[in-house]
């Protein structure tokens, strides 16, 4: 019992003096109505209260600056005098300090400030999406709920250099990557591969495929689909009218799609070798210089010399806006 | 030991030191030790009551900076210190 008390008063210590170097460090400044101000200096300094910055404001109108410590002191002596006191102001370099310590709301207040903005800086309130990936920002936003990054949630334990890494070898449309923290919301970057991208006019009426392949994928904002998943396209067929139907009236817009075309391309390649697929896959890769999905390589013979034919396919991504 | 301290035991006379001492910086300061109490006080002059005597400091804008255990610190524009 008594060891604990002993305990006790020592971790007080420390907190004590400097309570104690907080109080007498701030300062309160009163100004005193009256006359015969050297009357009152003298019997102040006689109870050992000490003066600071004493000057006449007005003929009868003295300021005077004591320590807050000596505040009670001061009171008591100047009860039964014949001088009008009035408290002006505080000063000294920890009154914050000092208010804190004398105005628990406030202090809790602090710290509760304190605390929240802690506890907030690691909330995510929304995600914002930057660069021409932008379309792409529910697959993202599925693919950041799966790795447990939700809006409203925590984000503290996240590394947001892997979440980035995670989001690009996810997609393959993506080159780039980049996700940040602005204030309470997460910043995400998404730069689409240029291989990948046909960027049409946002005016455009119609929407027609700048490729020949097969439709992979069809994504209609506004206009009417012409194709469906799985239709062969020719360069220049129209993909997306830039027409809405409502009942019996037709109306005339500018499409706003998303239409995304496997491609191919061929590359020959001849060879007195008869197993030189790996070069002939090289200088078709070499040649198209993209992103590839996959590779096919057909080989023939013909008057001793192989031919290779390599075809890649690709996807393009055809849209407007 | 002191500077104070130093001038005294040069000139011999120990007792004439303490009576008190003030300390003049250029004519915006003045600190007096050994100071008794304070007679009069306006911004144009400031009378002090020493162990034996007074002192008179006259000025503009006269300030008393501190005043404790004998101790004052005058500021302002000074123009003279008379000692009687």
């Amino acid at each position: 019992m008594f060891g604990r008390r002993c305990n006790n008063g020592k971790n007080k210590k420390p907190f004590n003096k400097l309570k104690r170097d907080i109080v007498k460090s701030v300062y309160v400044t009163y100004q005193v109505l009256g006359v015969n101000f050297s009357n009152l200096l003298n019997k102040l300094k006689r109870e050992d209260i000490e003066l600071y910055e004493i000057s006449l404001i007005k003929p009868k109108v003295l300021s005077i600056s004591i320590k807050i410590s000596d505040e009670q002191k001061f009171f008591a002596i100047t009860k039964n005098l014949c001088y009008n006191i009035k408290k002006v102001n505080y000063k000294g370099k920890l009154l914050f300090l000092y208010n804190l310590l004398h105005a628990p709301a406030l202090c809790v207040g602090v710290v509760l400030f304190i605390a929240l903005s802690i506890l907030f800086s690691n909330v995510i309130l929304g995600f914002s999406f930057v660069g021409n990936g932008s379309r792409y920002k529910n697959q993202v936003i599925r693919y950041l709920n799966d790795n447990g990054v939700k809006e409203m949630g925590f984000i503290g334990g996240v590394d947001l250099e892997k979440l980035s890494d995670g989001i690009l070898s996810e997609f393959n449309e993506f080159s780039f990557v980049s996700c940040k923290k602005s204030g309470n919301r997460l910043l995400i970057e998404l730069v689409l591969s240029e291989n990948k991208t046909h960027i049409k006019n946002t005016n455009e009426k119609n929407l027609y495929s700048t490729v020949r392949g097969v439709v992979e994928e069809i994504k209609v904002y506004r206009g009417t689909k012409a194709v469906e998943v799985g239709d062969f396209v020719e360069e220049g067929d129209l993909l997306v009218s830039g027409h809405m139907d409502f009942k019996d009236k037709r109306v005339e817009v500018n499409a706003l799609a998303v239409v995304t075309i496997k491609a191919k391309k061929e590359f020959s390649y001849i060879s007195d070798s008869e197993f030189d697929e790996k070069n002939a896959e090289a200088c078709a890769l070499a040649s198209f210089a993209g992103e590839v999905d996959s590779l096919s390589v057909d080989k023939s013979q013909k008057n001793g010399k192989y031919y290779y034919k390599v075809t890649l396919y690709y996807k393009i991504v055809v849209y407007t806006g | 030991m002191s500077f104070f301290d130093e001038i005294s035991s040069f000139f011999g006379d120990e007792e004439l030191f303490c009576k008190f001492k003030a300390t003049l910086f250029s004519d915006k300061c003045v600190y007096f030790e050994k100071v008794k109490e304070i007679i009069g006080f306006s911004e144009e002059r400031i009378d002090l009551r020493l162990k034996k005597g007074q002192i008179t400091v006259e000025g503009e804008k006269l300030c008393i900076k501190k005043y404790c255990s004998g101790d004052v610190a005058i500021t302002g524009k000074i123009k003279s210190l008379s000692i009687n």
